[in-house]
């Protein structure tokens, strides 16, 4: 560069006029003209930054949110963050723009002679409240539904679950993390009696050897995947493992990786546990003191519609039985079904099997949407049992989630069907008992039996089972697995539907009443994580024209029903936390004790159980966790009946519900990219998001697109027995199927994949499957 | 009436004819220093958000892009290398991070966006530079310094825009003259 230029016309500039130079060049102009410079522009420059979670997905980094004039203006990566440690990713980066879409939700709508029309909030309420009560006296309580989310605050999540269940009476409560998440919980539940991990984030900065059980961590879990590339970076001895359909970003950094064929997990796992058994690698004293061994109904079906559920029953087995149970599980057999070589498995059993080996398994939908979700987290939890490697630094298995609050809202508040706050379950009296109680409503308010889970809610939904319904905070008319099924039941049988949201979605496409929410920094909330973090934050900004939280909403319509006495927070700004401490008392005594508002309001999120202000990293473990006894050395304190032990299970290998033929050849998996957040709502307004990854494609191998011809960027057409849909073809793009699957992104709402996947479920779990289905493609 | 009228007219004729012999002069001819903050503000959502990648790419891995990022290159003048003109690879200040993607967004298509009226935070001007009032003391810091902690890729490196190298040229530990404004670059703590 020649300095003397710019020299020359810094000096052109002074000569011609000050007066000139802002007229034309604007406030830049003052960089060049030193002599003018303002000392008060520092203050204009200034910024108020307050701490915020992420308001994407299941990590919850924290961010630092910039703000001038009520006004979000930049986002920096919080440095006193111990999950993030100031690093984010391109979302988290560019969170601050999602408040800003022009085409947000301003004003409430309700549809009138077949359109749209902008009305007001209490018009819009009274409507909601009038339609509810009209449908619960003609058709009965579970005419009426609510579907959350876990993109709900804690505070959304208490308020929908106490409108339900304590006030209408009806279980008829779910939330899409029934989509993303179900197979994690009862997989949990059924192994260790207690929901969620008993590790935290600390284990990707200690562990040897990380397995992603079909986790594309690089693109869904980015800032948690940059710990264990870190980690990699200072320690040249840790190995990452990756078990994958696709050769991914996440595949390019590891060290070994296993090409595996759809569902073959099961057979994998317990291929490990055999190895396990046969070097002898077995923990004996752990497994003795702490382990059951149980055997489950096996051919359990697929949660198809029309087809009868069948009746789920276990008992305990023996230790022989197991043993001779996972001795069909040969490196062979394994190799046979899974398509991985068998020195691989032999290998990444012998990482599990060395006692001198911190190990952590990490997994999320890959797992849990499946339809054998629940036994396969059970198999992975019987390779970290049998080897005593759990709740100890550095190695455990680690279930992630997916949405910001799946845990601390749909998890821990409990907005399922089933559920009640605190790990409670509507099933056991005493459950009940205590909640009718703490609520002080009448005794037999909450109905004993759960009614719908989420696919069952909007199959009721199609057939005009259900009459009216509340989406919050979610679009399920993007993410409904088989969706055009359901539209055209919904379309014919015309149920009342509310819709809370910000932005035009197809969900509010069928909407009869839109809520504009508040979301995010606009109002007050608590988010929880995948490492058990509860996160507060406090209103930044204000939201746009009429808009409110979603609790705000719930409790005026519910206020409206005749339900106010469940809801003695008359203003918006004593909600966050009357509802917080209120949720609060049900956390405590039963392992999930939260931290006090005042605290989390301090810290940057805290784990439960918090016990006298301090939090919990490794759970179930003597010195660690003070819900365990001294002498105990471990605890599963969830199966208080069995002892407090956990449960290692015996899984079967089971095919999938649809597998490719010879008229639907290939398999069709779906997921996210890093760039967008579930069905790009948001993420597709902001530009920076928006151009990197613009439209959804689908990814094929190389060879099979060569075989059948199809060219790079060329239009080809997907179609399975429910439906097709036309995109652009990929080949080695940011990942590579390998041969015989094909993968779709699913966040973009012109070209919906889940037109072509299936509603097959994991019959415990009741999530559905969006990983496995069959397909052909076509050239165009 | 009239005559002011046609006294405004004149004013804004002679500004408007001022503006276009300006325009005209000054075309395509704005000062370094401007030029180098318009491509910054062009490649970043708000001041300290990471750039976006304005050249398209064929791989994701580290390795790939530390080719030319991580020593930075300066090709020939009006060279087209990955689709720009006047290429120049910057230096990163994090080459240890190997996600590179992670934080930086493609530019793959920008069609079918629905619009944003975000409002970024943009240092349009830079008051630290000397005045009368603070001659001889160093100036501070005017931007973020978010996953920066190596001043030297940016200021002094061969890749560095001449507007930016100091005067006083390579010295070890710059904040201890150059402080960072603390309403830009740390954050209060909770209930300040």
């Amino acid at each position: 560069m020649d300095k003397s230029k710019t020299i020359n016309r810094k000096e052109f500039f002074k000569k011609i006029g000050t007066a000139y130079a802002i007229a034309v060049a604007g406030p830049s102009f003052f960089s060049s003209c030193k002599e003018k410079a303002d000392p008060s522009l520092l203050e204009q420059l200034s910024v108020d930054w307050n701490k915020a979670p992420c308001r994407f997905c299941g990590t919850g980094c924290s961010v630092m949110v910039g703000t001038r004039d009520n006004k979000i203006c930049a986002i920096a990566g919080d440095k006193k963050s111990p999950v993030n440690k100031g690093l984010l990713c391109v979302k988290g980066y560019h969170l601050g723009e999602i408040l800003y879409g022009e085409d947000r939700f301003k004003k409430a709508f309700i549809k009138k002679n077949g359109a749209m029309v902008e009305s007001s909030i209490d018009e819009a309420l009274d409507l909601i409240a009038a339609k509810f009560k009209e449908s619960i006296a003609t058709n009965g309580k579970d005419s009426v539904a609510m579907y959350g989310s876990g993109q709900w605050t804690l505070q959304d999540g208490y308020a929908a679950l106490k409108f339900f269940k304590g006030g209408i009476g009806t279980n008829n409560i779910e939330a899409n993390a029934r989509l993303c998440m179900a197979s994690a919980v009862t997989g949990f539940l059924s192994t260790f009696g207690k929901d969620e991990p008993m590790g935290c984030y600390d284990d990707l900065d200690l562990g040897d050897v990380f397995v992603l059980w079909g986790n594309n961590m690089a693109e869904t879990h980015p800032v948690l995947f940059s710990r264990i590339t870190e980690n990699k970076r200072i320690n040249p001895n840790v190995k990452i493992v990756d078990i994958t359909l696709r050769h991914t970003r996440t595949s390019q950094a590891s060290d070994l990786v296993m090409h595996f064929n759809p569902q073959s997990d099961l057979a994998i796992a317990n291929a490990i546990a055999r190895e396990i058994i046969v070097n002898n690698q077995i923990k004996k004293d752990f497994v003795t003191k702490h382990t059951l061994f149980k055997a489950g109904t096996t051919n359990i079906g697929y949660g198809l519609e029309g087809v009868a559920e069948p009746t789920i029953e276990d008992q305990l087995i023996s230790f022989e039985e197991y043993k001779n149970f996972v001795d069909k599980y040969t490196l062979d057999y394994a190799e046979k079904v899974s398509g991985v070589p068998a020195a691989q498995i032999k290998k990444l059993a012998s990482y599990y099997g060395d006692p001198g080996v911190k190990i952590v398994s990490l997994w999320c939908m890959g797992m849990n949407q499946h339809t054998r979700g629940t036994w396969i987290n059970n198999l992975v939890y019987n390779i970290h049992l049998l080897t005593g490697k759990i709740s100890l630094p550095g190695s455990g298995p680690f279930s992630l989630t997916g949405q910001p609050s799946a845990c601390g809202t749909v998890r821990e508040v409990g907005t399922l069907t089933h559920g009640l706050p605190g790990g409670r379950n509507v099933k056991n009296k005493e459950d009940r008992d205590f909640t009718e109680k703490l609520w002080g409503i009448k005794s037999g308010t909450i109905p004993e039996k759960p009614s719908a889970h989420t696919i069952n809610m909007f199959r009721k939904l199609k057939e005009g089972k259900i009459k009216a319904i509340w989406i919050q905070v979610t679009n399920p008319m993007v993410t409904l697995p088989d969706r055009e099924k359901f539209l055209k039941g919904i379309e014919k049988n015309k149920p009342f539907i509310v819709v809370s949201d910000i932005y035009p979605t197809p969900t509010t496409k069928i909407a009869d009443v839109i809520l504009p929410a508040a979301m995010w920094v606009e109002r007050e909330g608590c988010f929880g994580n995948s490492e058990r973090r509860t996160q507060q934050w406090n209103k930044l900004v204000p939201p746009p024209g009429d808009a409110k939280p979603d609790s705000w909403y719930t409790i005026e319509v519910a206020r409206r029903m005749g339900y106010e006495n469940l809801f003695p927070w008359q203003k918006e700004e004593d909600q966050g936390k009357g509802l917080f401490d209120e949720y609060r008392k049900f956390t405590i005594g039963v392992g999930k004790d939260l931290a006090t508002y005042e605290q989390l309001k301090k810290e940057r999120g805290m784990r439960w159980p918090v016990i006298n202000g301090k939090e919990t990293k490794w759970r179930y473990r003597e010195g660690s966790d003070s819900y365990v006894k001294k002498g105990e050395g471990f605890s599963f304190y969830g199966n208080k009946k069995l002892q407090n032990k956990a449960i290692i299970w015996e899984r079967p290998y089971e095919p999938a519900a649809e597998e490719p033929d010879t008229e639907f050849p290939f398999w069709l998996t779906t997921g996210r990219v890093m760039e967008h957040w579930h069905t790009g709502s948001i993420t597709r307004r902001v530009e920076q998001l928006h151009q990197a990854v613009p439209e959804a494609y689908v990814e094929i191998n190389e060879e099979d697109a060569q075989r059948l011809k199809i060219k790079d960027g060329k239009k080809v057409k997907l179609v399975s027995k429910r439906g097709e849909i036309t995109l652009k073809a990929v080949i080695n793009g940011r990942a590579r199927p390998h041969k015989g699957v094909l993968f779709v992104p699913f966040f973009d709402e012109d070209l919906l994949i889940n037109k072509v996947t299936l509603d097959a479920h994991c019959p415990i779990s009741k999530q559905p499957d969006y990983k496995k289905c069959a397909v052909k493609i076509e050239k165009v | 009436m009239n005559n002011q009228c046609k006294k405004i007219l004149q004013v804004i004729g002679i500004i408007a004819v001022n503006l276009v012999i300006f325009s005209l002069f000054n075309c395509g001819k704005k000062d370094e220093h401007t030029q180098m903050r318009e491509k910054r503000e062009s490649l970043r959502a708000y001041e300290g958000a990471p750039p976006v990648i304005p050249h398209s790419i064929n791989r994701t891995t580290s390795d790939y892009c530390l080719v030319c990022h991580e020593k930075g290159v300066i090709f020939e003048a009006e060279a087209v290398v990955m689709n720009q003109k006047n290429a120049q690879a910057k230096i990163t200040p994090h080459p240890q991070w190997v996600n590179c993607i992670q934080c930086h967004g493609l530019r793959i298509d920008d069609s079918k966006f629905r619009k944003n009226k975000f409002m970024p935070y943009r240092i349009t001007s830079t008051p630290f530079t000397k005045t009368k009032d603070n001659e001889g003391t160093p100036p501070a810091m005017p931007h973020m310094l978010q996953n920066h902690d190596n001043c030297i890729v940016c200021h002094l490196s061969k890749t560095a825009y001449a507007t930016i190298i100091p005067e006083h040229g390579e010295t070890e530990g710059c904040p201890l003259c150059h402080q960072q404004n603390e309403k830009l670059i740390t954050f209060p703590e909770e209930g300040d």
